[in-house]
């Protein structure tokens, strides 16, 4: 019996924490449930709010960044089209440490972790990022911001080095 | 009776404890290595004629394929006593030129004295401001090997690169490249 009541005392902290702040997936196609090529209307009614663009549909610059509250943390999430109505989710970044990898990368995460976890991946390393690369798909990545060697942010995007490889 | 250690005994196993581990890490060039760099590996430069590597390396060169099949070659070379693979690029014999060289020699270091021997992560954090790939190699197409990795190192993408081939994550051999495309 009071192995049984130890037992619930250890694990309640952690259920609780978890139950408050839930973790959300990052992969190669977005987060969560912003994903990849998602149209802005879809968009908008996950979101619960209009989203209105200050650049695609009005200049001649077709992509904009536009900033969004999901699931109680801010996005930037990068749209994509020649104008409001056909443009669709490109990228979506985040810097809540509620989003994170499947295998538990996040906003926090060092430099060496990533590394060491994804030995079987392509990484490509700058001076301000590190990219996951989908070996299987070079087109779609995992792309963390870095800053002293730490996660700063979290995000999914294309891969900017195989945009224009088939 | 329990004996003590002189306390200068300590400080000094200390202080060469750490001289150790500083040679370890810095490891600089000594006087007999040979520098790697983008641009070759010592005075074997990218970019150089067959003419220009049969004066340097004293002997005749032969490129079978690039003769018989108009494609690339490789050829082994001895340089300075140093075994070299040198990779080639041309369509015609007389038109040859160097695209590549690797080694496995630990005599071959980059100015930061990274070469055969230094650990993955060195390479990663010597050349931090650099453009750098780090993927697995294949064990045989299409199998991506877990123990055998590469990380490359450029300015920028169409560049001349520093390739380190690392197996459990040790560098094996240090490649320059004109240019690096993953694959």
């Amino acid at each position: 019996m009071k192995k049984t009541i130890l037992f619930i005392c250890l694990l309640s902290p952690a259920f609780f924490l978890t139950a408050q702040n839930p973790v959300h997936l990052v992969s190669f196609g977005g987060i969560d449930e912003l994903v990849s090529y998602m149209s802005k209307a879809d968009l908008e009614k996950l979101l619960h709010t209009k989203i209105v663009f200050k650049h695609i549909g009005i200049d001649v610059q077709l992509t904009e960044t536009v900033k969004a509250t999901y699931k109680g943390a801010e996005m930037e999430i990068d749209m994509a089209g020649s104008d409001s109505k056909n443009a669709s989710l490109e990228g979506v970044h985040t810097t809540s440490p509620l989003f994170k990898t499947k295998e538990g990368i996040g906003v926090g995460s060092d430099q060496q972790t990533i590394i060491d976890t994804y030995e079987k991946h392509l990484l490509i390393i700058t001076s301000g990022s590190i990219t996951l690369v989908d070996i299987d798909n070079l087109h779609s990545s995992i792309v963390f911001r870095m800053e002293n060697k730490k996660v700063v942010a979290i995000g999914s995007e294309p891969t900017a080095a195989f945009r224009d490889r088939e | 009776m329990k004996k003590k250690t002189p306390l200068f005994l300590v400080v000094l196993a200390v202080i060469a404890l750490s001289c150790g581990n500083k040679k370890e890490k810095d490891n600089p060039p000594q006087n007999n290595d040979y520098l790697v760099s983008m641009n070759g590996i010592d005075s074997l430069n990218l970019g150089m004629t067959k003419a220009e590597l049969e004066k340097l390396l004293n002997t005749k060169l032969n490129f079978p394929h690039i003769v018989a099949d108009n494609g690339g070659d490789t050829i082994n070379v001895k340089y300075r006593n140093i075994d070299m693979t040198l990779f080639m690029d041309g369509s015609a014999d007389s038109s040859a030129t160097l695209r590549g060289i690797q080694t496995s020699d630990p005599s071959c270091k980059t100015a930061g004295g990274v070469g055969v021997g230094a650990d993955k992560m060195k390479v990663i954090d010597s050349y931090a401001d650099y453009l750098k790939y780090v993927a697995p190699e294949y064990e045989e197409y299409p199998v991506r090997s877990s123990t055998r990795s590469a990380v490359a190192v450029m300015d920028t993408l169409n560049t001349g690169a520093m390739v380190f081939h690392i197996i459990n994550k040790k560098v094996v051999s240090v490649e320059v490249q004109s240019y690096y495309e993953f694959y």
